[in-house]
């Protein structure tokens, strides 16, 4: 570490100090892990980890991740390039459609395929579903670059002597790899979390595995193994991810105007590509709004308790908005650290950060309990502990999302308001913040979309007697009770409507500016 | 053989005209820089011979190729250009090689070395540049870089959209000098969107100045500066007193600066006339002949000087403004008297 570098850490000790916190905090469930390794010692890991049953597992996950990671890459990349380059008819509104399928969660998605087709299950359900709930986690980051992105660079291609295709290959490809490699990042890190969904396609990953052993035998050995081969995958994806990104610099080299730039005209290719866009809302969305209004209007026979509804939505809705806030803030220190002060810390801390996403709530959601009743026992069922495991697991999504843009604020603007004689606090308010806004909504709305959505954790972890929308639909669903889950799911939906339009609208409101 | 040839081209973005029937001929091996005010369509011009932009009528032909007419619209990486935008647009995830061979064939490419250092030269750049990254660049460098990536696949036609505006003055003229010497070398024709008057002047061998979305005259640096079509390109091209005055039969000018030679055919007896003079051409000194005059102002710029001359008194005053040599001692007010070197240009009203 440099003089000057060391320095400039320490003149920002605040920053440094909720950077650990958070680091600190994602460590737990890991650390949760350790100690049960440690206790249970070499013989009884290798005894617990070296099954067959262990194997099967390992392969179910892999398969899945590389299938659905792909799928979600070439449908997320496609998708956002016919609505920001192509001359699509209605290109705004396919772009907000293919961000729309985050407000549905991933275990209603499947409650949705499954009961209008009750023979998908096993591998072929699972890819299905997981790849039409997880490739807006592509499109939205790849469609933001390609809107943001220096044309003149592919001018410049194409006066070298390149077709349009070679171009995009070439200049366009390239340039959009940090935002491929980024949203398949979180497409792998959603599905080792994925407990709901696999579980009603009866698809055995990890996870699955883990959830069914709590179930039997509470905080066992034996889950905690598991978590901990579950630990190790996530560090492959995340040093996958860091190989592909490598240094890639995508800040501009100098600042003209970006101008303007006519789409590419489809031609003969319009209507198979209205086609194909039309069938793939129709899967992502059409199926399972559909099959909700089918048990909504099958299930008026059956009463819904309408107060029980509205106090699980206001649960829903506030919990989210507190996790939204404090995550967003928690996380912001490890992203300016990395894009800021790179280094062994920065690193670290930013990795650290990573590792919550990759972990199933349950495993963090009994890390908190273990922990609370061992050293805090005031904090065991309250609503603190449970923003706690919102924010360990859904730090990541802020991170990316605020990681992204500090990418794209040069850092002399901070420089040049230092310079004006502002203290790094001002700086922070009245130049970093404003400039991030855009990205630091976009981190909030997603960690409110995925808390407001949140099923296992939440399980475990909420006060007695409280019940979110999410637990309220799986109560009823996996008591076979599809109409009166429904209103939940609905309602889930609804809450989860305003967030994501918020996103798509921030991602649009990139041309304007 | 013709180099550049635009004729009759017309451009609006949705109802907004930006070309009306430009006509320009650049040729072969020649620099063109088209001279204008930020909007003045310029740069659509460029856009429109790279093929980036279809105009909506008129031809382009290169090299006696017809690339964008009617019917005909070349596709801008068939046109065989090389093209320069503002920041030199260096691709960020690729090496300085690898941006320079960008654009030649995958064959020759694999077998660059060589072929990379020697480009390098030609824009005077060392060839331990070659591993380095386009941000570990300063502005200069990359603009080179730039240029190096463009001549690489040596195209008959270089395209510059203002390449030097965002770089400092000293880089800049470095840079212009590195620039103007390898287009020379490539033996290409190029055409360069400035609005930088003492860069077209000094880089070009014939400026184009455009206005409105015309191009308003075409002709060599020295001409234009000296013989402006109007007053408008006058300004444009440089600094310029402009005064009234009446012209006689003998081919002489009367005006506030006294009785002047005008340059060109005789004009004839004219009572009202704009007069152009370069402030150069004034002659300042204290016991010479001349009309009287204050002076009010001095800026030194080192080799020479702008003084703002009165003539005249009071509200009446005609001011002027006069470049001298540096080391001319005159300062704000002192009595001085002035003369006019040369012959003047004079436009009917």
């Amino acid at each position: 570490m440099t003089l000057a570098r060391r320095r400039a850490l320490a003149a920002a000790p605040l920053r440094v100090a909720v950077a650990v916190t958070a680091a600190l905090l994602a460590l737990l469930p890991v650390g949760y892990i350790a100690v049960s390794t440690v206790l249970l010692g070499p013989r009884g890991v290798v005894d617990l980890v070296w099954r067959p049953r262990v194997g099967e597992l390992l392969v179910n996950t892999t398969v899945l991740l590389v299938a659905t990671a792909s799928a979600c890459v070439v449908l997320g990349t496609a998708t956002a390039w016919v609505t920001e380059r192509t001359d699509l008819p209605g290109a705004p509104v396919w772009g907000a459609l293919f961000a729309a399928p985050l407000a549905v969660p991933a275990f209603v998605n499947s409650y949705a395929w499954v009961s209008v087709l009750p023979g998908v299950d096993g591998f072929v359900g699972a890819l299905v579903v997981t790849t039409m709930s997880y490739f807006p986690l592509v499109h939205l980051p790849v469609a933001a670059v390609l809107r943001g992105m220096d044309r003149d660079h592919e001018d410049v291609a194409r006066a070298l002597g390149l077709s349009p295709r070679a171009a995009a290959v070439r200049v366009v490809l390239p340039a959009l790899r940090p935002a491929i490699a980024g949203g398949a990042l979180l497409v792998g890190l959603h599905l080792l979390a994925e407990y709901g969904a696999l579980a009603l396609l009866r698809y055995p990953t990890v996870t699955v595995a883990i959830y069914d052993l709590f179930e039997s035998t509470f905080a066992g050995p034996a889950a905690a193994m598991l978590a901990g081969v579950l630990v190790v995958l996530c560090l492959v994806l995340l040093t996958a991810d860091m190989a592909l990104v490598g240094r890639a610099r995508q800040a501009r080299v100098g600042a003209g105007a970006a101008r303007r730039r006519a789409r590419t005209p489809l031609g003969g290719a319009r209507l198979p590509a209205l086609l194909a866009v039309g069938l793939l809302v129709v899967a992502a969305l059409g199926v399972p709004l559909a099959s909700l209004a089918r048990w909504l209007l099958e299930g008026r026979s059956t009463t819904v308790d309408a107060a029980a509804l509205a106090v699980a939505t206001v649960t829903s809705i506030g919990l989210g908005l507190l996790a939204a806030a404090v995550t967003t803030a928690l996380t912001f220190p490890v992203a300016w650290l990395a894009v800021r002060r790179p280094g062994l810390l920065s690193r670290v801390l930013e990795r650290t950060a990573h590792l919550g996403n990759a972990l199933p709530g349950i495993v963090v959601a009994l890390a908190l309990v273990i922990v609370a009743i061992r050293l805090v026992p005031g904090l065991y069922q309250t609503t603190p502990l449970l923003i706690t495991a919102y924010a360990i697991l859904f730090m990541p999504l802020a991170l990316v999302n605020l990681r992204a843009a500090l990418v794209r604020v040069p850092p002399e603007l901070e420089e040049v308001a230092h310079g004006l004689g502002s203290p790094p606090v001002a700086v922070l308010a009245r130049v970093t913040a404003p400039l991030l806004a855009r990205g630091a909504g976009a981190a909030a709305a997603l960690v409110f979309l995925a808390v407001s959505t949140e099923l296992t954790a939440t399980l475990l972890l909420a006060p007695t007697g409280t019940s979110t929308l999410a637990t309220a639909f799986w109560g009823q669903a996996t008591a076979l009770s599809y109409g009166a889950a429904a209103p939940y799911a609905a309602m889930m939906i609804l809450i989860s409507v305003p967030a994501a339009f918020l996103l798509t609208r921030q991602v649009h409101a990139g041309v304007r500016a | 053989m013709t180099g550049v040839v635009v004729e009759g081209v017309t451009k609006a973005f949705g109802v907004t005209p930006v070309l009306h029937g430009v006509a320009l001929e650049a040729p072969p091996g020649t620099l063109t820089a088209v001279l204008g005010r930020s909007g003045c369509g310029k740069t659509t011009l460029l856009r429109i011979v790279a093929g980036f932009e279809r105009p909506d009528a008129g031809t382009v032909t290169l090299h006696g190729r017809t690339v964008a007419s009617p019917g005909r619209d070349l596709p801008p990486e068939q046109r065989g250009i090389g093209y320069l935008t503002q920041e030199g647009s260096l691709f960020p995830h690729l090496t300085v090689a690898a941006n320079v061979l960008f654009g030649l064939p995958r064959r020759e490419r694999r077998r660059g070395g060589g072929r990379v250092a020697a480009l390098l030269e030609t824009v005077d750049l060392a060839p331990e540049l070659a591993d380095r990254h386009p941000h570990e660049l300063s502005g200069g460098q990359q603009q080179r870089v730039a240029l190096a990536r463009a001549l690489a696949p040596e195209p008959a036609v270089v395209l510059l959209d203002e390449p030097f505006s965002s770089l400092d003055a000293g880089l800049r003229a470095d840079t212009q000098r590195a620039v103007a010497k390898a287009l020379a070398a490539a033996g290409a024709t190029a055409l360069l969107v400035t609005h930088d008057r003492a860069e077209a002047l000094a880089l070009a061998d014939q400026v184009a100045v455009m206005r409105d979305g015309v191009i308003a005259q075409v002709d060599a640096p020295s001409a234009i500066y000296r013989d402006p079509v109007d007053p408008g390109v006058g300004v444009l091209v440089g600094d310029a007193v402009l005064l009234d005055g009446r012209c006689d039969d003998d081919g002489t000018v009367s005006c506030a600066l006294g009785v002047l030679a005008v340059r060109g055919a005789r004009h004839g007896a004219a009572p009202a006339v704009r007069v152009l003079v370069r402030p150069e051409q004034l002659v300042v000194g204290r016991d010479c002949p001349g009309v009287p005059a204050r002076v009010r102002t001095r800026e030194f710029r080192g080799p020479d000087a702008t003084v703002e001359l009165a003539l005249g008194e009071g509200d009446g005053a005609v001011v002027v403004a006069a470049r001298l040599p540096g080391d001319s001692e005159v300062l704000p007010g002192d009595d001085v008297s002035v003369s006019v070197r040369g012959a003047v240009t004079v436009y009917r009203v």
